[in-house]
């Protein structure tokens, strides 16, 4: 009868409350649609069926049967086999159409023994209350299995739109999500809320391996184990697995998106059985609806990172260029300085304070070189480097190159090897002088003094090449994979040769601007490097000039 | 050479470079005047009336071209100009509004002392009217057209001479290639400069000990050639 109560004054309150009974067709324990306000206690799911089937549509009938008697008795009113359609639609509307069948048969029974002559007795003698009898039951069944399928369908559209409040409530929160972790919680809470799931993040990485993995022990472990695993091989998708212990069903779902990877997420589904599959669905979908997000965050991330490399490379490079610019006044102070010292002690004879001169020279030259480097790689990040292409003798490059360099490669033995016939090519050649000055000092800061230094330049493959060739420390293979990065020193040298790391970087860049290539060459460490800038020939428009055959006429 | 004291006016803003400038310069027999930005220093080119002009690009309160193209509106006093990091179109801009000759900070006091003198020699050329220019072991008499290496004497084509004589006469100062090109071929299509790296290639073929490192025709990069001013052989420094 208290059941029988509820469902009275739920009747009253309104009708969508039916809905309540539909919303968890897979959860037979304590939960509740806590959303309402109102809340049906049905402590096990045997006592409801009972009761729905049941208990329900007796009381429905008994209920009608009693309010009859009153009314006949009271009153004129004739018996009228009609009335008894109230319970039958009752039933068939709140709790399906077993239940509604359950009330005709109850409704004809009572009917037939109490109001249909002979009373008292299941038999019929009018045969018009025969043919009444027949038609209830006839409309009783059509309504009610109609009254049934809409309560089905209204049932379903009440359900529908809850998950679409659900998945509203949920996408709202996914929008107020600014971090990957926020969003990841936000699923958690909904499917623990709403589907009644228990999800875990396990994370990329060893098991149980610190506090921030402290969820993976939530999960049973050969659930987690197959989770990392799963992370582990960066497996898309999903998986299903059961839980022998508990013979629980769970599915992983690999949370990825295209710039990150977040870890395997495990949901428990109960007891495999026909709800699992729709509700596996349902995880699916909400993951789909969060990818988005998730996506949209991730992206956000990868974006502000690059964002702030970039702005702090800008800030670098602008910060490189003014004060190599500032530095470089001072320095050329003190360079034209030692040059007059020199002067006037060359003058007096004075050899001691002159080699002092000298390395004073030395190292601010050295100094300026690293300025124009830093200046050089400004301008790179910068801007960029545009070629101002004209027609030149490759031999001119290497001349004003060694040129520039004279007082640094005295010390050792440069030979020079320039073919007399080489075509002339079409590049920029301050860019290329400074590429091959570059290669010069590398040679003359990488191998003993007094060693040789070789420079040629021939043809090879339709290609102008030129080749420094020393025989210094050489290349180990990390160097020589290394060598053109900016701002990489050889572990070697590092502490014991001055230097940036960035000569080659740029001249890899220069040279690269005029359609050629830099190499380095090496038989390993100690055994010498040949360096070789390699340049496109480009068809003259004088090639009958180009070829210096004539050279030694005249 | 000239002994009376060439006046040398240096126009730069940094005080050290002055410094240092005029100092050098003193040691290789100038008198120096120095002035600290480009007002004060067409004020002083109309006081002192210097024999030598060297110009700072910098300066706080008018660009250096502007200066140059002041000077050179009265005056066709040699100006060496000065800079920090100038790209070769800019060197080109440069020679091409009346500057002598450029140098690149950081230089030697050397270099300097070198284009100074190359530079008064050329302005005073038309004066002295002497007709041979040597340089190292080469000599080129101007007025003969007779051209000397080693005392021995060399053939050269037409257009090699020209080079040549272009070079000479502008001894120890930089040509631009299309100064080059404009008085060899009479024009300036930017396809000549194959032609004249051929020329130059051949004509340090009959002059250079070894064409690879060339002694007395270097190149500029980007801007033009300069026929090196070299000691003779046998006597010692000039100067």
């Amino acid at each position: 009868m208290k059941a029988f109560q509820s469902l009275l004054s739920r009747l009253k309150q309104s009708w969508p409350g039916a809905r309540s009974l539909a919303e968890h067709p897979r959860l037979p324990t304590t939960s509740a649609w806590s959303g309402g306000g109102e809340a049906v206690q049905v402590k096990f799911g045997i006592m409801r069926i009972v009761a729905q089937t049941a208990l329900y549509p007796l009381a429905c009938v008994t209920l009608t049967t009693a309010l009859m008697t009153l009314l006949l008795r009271y009153t004129e009113l004739e018996f009228e086999s009609i009335v008894y359609l109230t319970p039958v639609l009752i039933c068939a509307t709140q709790w399906g159409l077993i239940s509604a069948i359950v009330s005709i048969f109850a409704s004809a029974a009572v009917a037939d023994f109490l109001f249909i002559p002979p009373v008292y007795s299941f038999a019929i003698s009018d045969p018009q209350q025969i043919l009444e009898m027949a038609l209830f039951l006839l409309v009783a069944l059509v309504t009610s299995n109609l009254a049934a399928r809409v309560k089905k369908e209204v049932d379903t559209l009440h359900r529908h739109q809850h998950e679409i409040r659900n998945l509203y409530e949920f996408s709202r929160r996914l929008a107020l999500c600014s971090t990957a972790g926020d969003l990841l919680k936000a699923i958690q809470d909904y499917l623990s809320a709403h589907l009644g799931c228990e999800a875990h993040l396990v994370r990329l990485g060893p098991l149980y391996a610190g506090p921030r993995d402290a969820e993976d022990a939530m999960v049973p472990q050969p659930i987690a184990r197959e989770a990392k695993e799963m992370a582990t091989a960066r497996e898309p998708g999903s998986r299903l697995v059961t839980e022998p212990a508990t013979n629980s069903l769970w599915a992983l779902k690999n949370i990825t998106t295209t710039t990150a990877e977040h870890g395997v997420l495990a949901v428990n589904l109960g007891k495999p059985g026909g709800a699992t599959d729709e509700l596996n669905d349902r995880i699916d979908r909400l993951l789909l609806e969060a990818g988005a997000t998730l996506t949209r965050i991730d992206a956000a991330v990868a974006l502000a990172k690059a964002n702030m490399r970039l702005e702090s490379e800008i800030l670098r490079t602008a910060l490189v260029g003014t004060a190599s610019h500032e530095l470089r006044s001072p320095v050329a102070a003190i360079l034209g300085t030692a040059s007059v010292l020199d002067q006037m002690l060359a003058l007096q004879g004075d050899e001691k304070v002159r080699s002092l001169v000298e390395g004073m020279h030395v190292e601010a030259k050295r100094l300026d070189g690293d300025i124009q480097n830093l200046l050089d790689t400004a301008r790179i990040t910068d801007t960029g480097v545009k070629p101002h292409l004209v027609w030149t003798d490759p031999a001119d490059m290497i001349a004003a190159a060694i040129r520039q360099r004279s007082h640094r490669i005295a010390a050792h033995k440069l030979n020079v090897d320039v073919d007399p016939k080489l075509p002339l090519v079409h590049v920029d050649p301050v860019l290329l002088e400074q590429a091959v000055g570059q290669l010069i000092e590398n040679a003359v800061k990488y191998s003993p003094v007094a060693s040789d230094i070789t420079v040629v330049a021939r043809v090879e493959e339709g290609e102008v090449v030129l080749l420094v060739a020393d025989k210094g420390v050489g290349l180990t293979e990390e160097e020589a994979s290394h060598l053109f990065w900016r701002a990489y020193r050889g572990r070697r040298h590092i502490g014991n040769v001055p230097g940036l790391g960035l000569g080659l970087w740029i001249a890899r860049i220069f040279v690269a601007v005029n359609g050629g290539t830099l190499s380095a060459d090496s038989p390993g460490p100690g055994q010498g490097t040949t360096m070789s800038i390699r340049l496109p020939i480009t068809p003259s428009i004088a090639p009958e000039l180009v070829p210096l055959t004539n050279a030694q006429g005249g | 050479m000239r002994k009376a004291a060439n006046k040398v006016l240096v126009i730069d803003d940094e005080s050290q470079i002055r410094r240092f400038v005029s100092a050098g310069l003193e040691l290789y027999g100038y008198s120096v005047s120095e002035a600290e930005n480009g007002s004060a220093g067409l004020n002083a080119v109309a006081h002192i009336r210097p024999d030598l002009i060297i110009l700072d690009l910098g300066l706080p309160d008018m660009g250096g071209v502007e200066v140059l193209r002041t000077i050179r509106s009265w005056s066709n006093v040699p100006v060496i100009v000065l800079s920090i990091e100038v790209d070769e179109e800019q060197k080109v801009h440069l020679l091409r509004s009346g500057a002598d000759d450029y140098m690149i900070k950081p230089f030697g006091i050397a270099e300097l002392a070198a284009r100074c003198e190359a530079a008064l020699r050329r302005y005073h050329k038309a004066v002295d009217k002497d007709p041979v220019v040597r340089t190292g072991p080469l000599s080129i008499d101007l007025v003969n057209r007779e051209v000397t290496l080693d005392r021995r004497h060399i053939t050269l084509t037409r257009k090699e001479y020209r080079l040549l004589h272009l070079l000479a006469s502008h001894l120890g100062l930089v040509m631009t290639h299309n100064q080059l090109i404009k008085d060899i071929w009479g024009n300036t299509s930017p396809d000549n400069i194959q032609y004249l790296r051929t020329l130059v290639r051949k004509l340090r073929q009959k002059l250079e000990v070894d064409p690879g490192q060339p002694k007395l025709l270097i190149s500029e990069s980007g801007v033009g050639y300069r026929l090196e001013r070299l000691a003779a052989p046998s006597s010692k420094n000039p100067g």
